[in-house]
């Protein structure tokens, strides 16, 4: 089994530093050719957990840690998303009721719905005061 | 993410494009740049032909323009692209906004 493993990004958890965190996306998405919609679902995907850890999982700023790995066998991509605030397993949470928020025309809630619909699994663990959450993407 | 704002044509018609993404560290310019622009405007046209993707905030944003425009108007969303259709679908949001 190859597995490809790409450099470890750490960043405080401010939302400016996302662009830090495309950048390091776009280029583990560049050495594995993945672009078009593949691409752009995980841009998404990414973009809704950071933001999630950024809003709630500190009381101010915190350390947020991104890595990736490549499993050529399976073509999947597997980005990890390390933080040390609250406890918090955003799979607990019930997917959104799509009917009531467009009547009331609301957003809350759709972040983590649209990561599970964009990637193919996504799993949660909680070790020694982490976070750790891993969302698992073929490219196809 | 670049905006390009044309001039408020005599019908009240503003074409807006958008080039880039709107996420996370986007979607507030994007909304507050055309809510500036938004004066006696009766149609508001939102060109996505080169919006990559859109996040949640971007989505959030969105609906903040299309309630402005709710109250004056109409707002319309035209060339968007596979990608972003299907997050606007996965959201319902293909039911709350004008799409061409």
């Amino acid at each position: 089994m190859d597995i490809q493993v790409f450099p470890t990004l750490n960043v405080d958890s401010k939302i400016e530093n996302f662009s830090a965190v495309k950048e390091w996306l776009q280029s583990i998405l560049d050495k594995i050719d993945c672009e078009g919609k593949p691409a752009k679902q995980l841009f998404i995907a990414v973009d809704e957990i950071y933001t999630n850890i950024v809003n709630y999982a500190y009381e101010g700023v915190g350390k947020i840690e991104l890595s990736a790995s490549f499993n050529q066998t399976d073509n999947t991509l597997k980005i990890t998303i390390k933080d040390s605030g609250f406890a918090y397993n955003p799979l607990e949470k019930p997917d959104p009721d799509i009917a009531k928020r467009i009547k009331d025309k609301t957003v809350g809630g759709l972040g983590v719905f649209m990561v599970k619909k964009l990637t193919d699994s996504i799993e949660y663990y909680r070790r020694e005061n982490e976070n750790i959450l891993i969302l698992n993407k073929k490219i196809d | 993410m670049q905006i390009n704002i044309n001039n408020v044509d005599s019908n009240g018609v503003l074409n807006v494009s958008i080039e880039g993404s709107i996420d996370t560290l986007t979607a507030q310019d994007f909304e507050n740049q055309i809510t500036k622009a938004l004066e006696g405007v009766k149609e508001l046209i939102l060109d996505f032909g080169k919006v990559q993707y859109v996040s949640s905030a971007g989505l959030r944003a969105i609906l903040g323009l299309n309630t402005k425009m709710e109250d004056q108007g109409k707002m319309v969303i035209k060339n968007i692209d596979e990608s972003v259709r299907d997050v606007f679908e996965m959201t319902g949001f293909d039911e709350l906004l004008n799409l061409e």
